[in-house]
């Protein structure tokens, strides 16, 4: 069934099911490091924030589990029924179809080890705290799986090695920017929460440029299926501003932000945070581009209509950026209230 | 303005933003019916200041 644009909704399904897939993949990466971080500190003080942080993460990791488990199985009796339609390189639906019986099990292994750990978190919160580690750890792993099986092709080739590389990195770039923006907003009103979320800003970044290098080594794998399309110019073009503005943000403007929690002597100025919010919302609107356009095989918007349709989610990305800036600014700083302390304390003494 | 530039960017930094300017004349040369050898050369250059930023102390 085809929406608007050339857009079919098993393509809106299989692209939803590849985002929440790469949020919950990047919040289990990022919440087991938080939670494996507590355990080398030696400050009390110290892990009781990072602990803090893998538990707002699991928030995030909900949200994706969530989006993804919907849009796989809702696109499970559109994709079947179009399972003749297919083309060139990228993955046809009999490709796609044939993962499905071990995603299938995937997924409800996922869900049900997620409801497991929602029931914890009610009943049991010690319990909770005690088994976010593993349960991060086995979840990333999950993730890195199922991003990889987007199409099984019946042999091991370049073509398929491809697919292999060009799902999982969606877990260190768009999952991982995600989580970066997430945790960059909650952390808004509150230095220490700062302090520890921007000290991870440097490791974020490396994970997110490697993420990319690994899908331009894949491509690598497939130049000869090459095919020069406005839609491929528009992303060849979203890459460039994503590269020069993703070396901004990681470099100057990121060293600025840390500078400024780290002594308070140099506080970050008005025009550095305003490119913080630019170079942000233009990150995490690339990111979402480059992924969606990915998915939409036969988009009939041309080239300059691509661009126009970027730029007003960009604007929509920045405003909502400043808003949420703006709403919070209206508040009393963030403090740990004495229940979330006591969930994260007990169990690590 | 390039001195405060220069000043706030380290090598690194410099090799991903000429691999992100290459990727721009990249997009035109292929627009204009050239092949994919800048292309190659933007997702070289990107890839060494990647590998550079990760092994940096």
């Amino acid at each position: 069934m085809e929406l608007i644009w050339g857009i079919r909704l098993n393509e809106v399904l299989l692209l939803l099911k590849q985002i929440g897939l790469a949020i919950l993949g990047a919040a289990a990466l990022w919440g087991f490091v938080f939670s494996i971080r507590d355990v080398r500190r030696r400050q009390p003080k110290n892990w009781i924030i990072d602990d803090w942080l893998s538990m707002q993460l699991f928030n995030l990791f909900l949200i994706g589990t969530a989006i993804s488990s919907v849009a796989f199985f809702a696109s499970l009796p559109t994709i079947r029924a179009l399972a003749h339609e297919g083309v060139a390189v990228a993955a046809t639906l009999p490709e796609i179809i044939s993962t499905f019986p071990l995603m299938n099990g995937l997924y409800i292994f996922l869900i049900l080890i997620t409801c497991l750990m929602m029931l914890f978190r009610v009943s049991k919160e010690e319990k909770f705290s005690y088994l976010l580690t593993p349960f991060f750890a086995i979840a990333f792993l999950m993730a890195f799986i199922m991003t990889s099986l987007s199409a099984w092709r019946g042999a091991l080739d370049s073509v398929q090695i491809f697919h292999f590389m060009h799902g999982f990195h969606s877990i260190f770039t768009l999952g991982s920017v995600i989580v970066l923006d997430f945790l960059f907003l909650i952390s808004y009103r509150s230095e220490l929460l700062k302090q520890h979320v921007y000290s991870l800003f440097p490791a974020i970044s490396k994970v997110i440029w490697a993420g990319l290098s690994l899908d331009f080594l894949s491509v690598f794998l497939i130049s000869e299926y090459f095919v020069v399309t406005e839609k491929f110019l528009f992303v060849q073009t979203v890459i460039a501003i994503l590269i020069i503005n993703g070396a901004l943000l990681s470099g100057p403007i990121a060293r600025k932000m840390m500078g400024s929690i780290k002594d308070h002597v140099h506080p970050i100025t008005a025009n550095w945070r305003r490119a913080g919010n630019i170079a942000g919302a233009l990150s995490i609107t690339s990111w979402i581009t480059i992924t969606t356009v990915d998915f939409f095989r036969d988009l009939t918007l041309n080239y300059m209509e691509l661009i126009w349709l970027y730029l007003g989610f960009f604007t929509l990305a920045l405003v909502g950026h400043l808003l949420f800036e703006y709403i919070e600014s209206q508040k009393g700083p963030l403090t740990l209230s004495n229940e979330e302390i006591y969930v994260v304390v007990p169990v690590r003494k | 303005m390039f001195s405060f530039l220069r000043s706030q960017i380290n090598y690194i930094e410099i090799i991903l933003i000429l691999a992100g300017i290459s990727f721009f004349i990249s997009t035109l040369y292929i627009w204009s019916g050239g092949g994919l050898s800048i292309n190659y050369i933007a997702k070289a250059l990107y890839i060494t200041g990647t590998v550079l930023l990760i092994f940096k102390k």
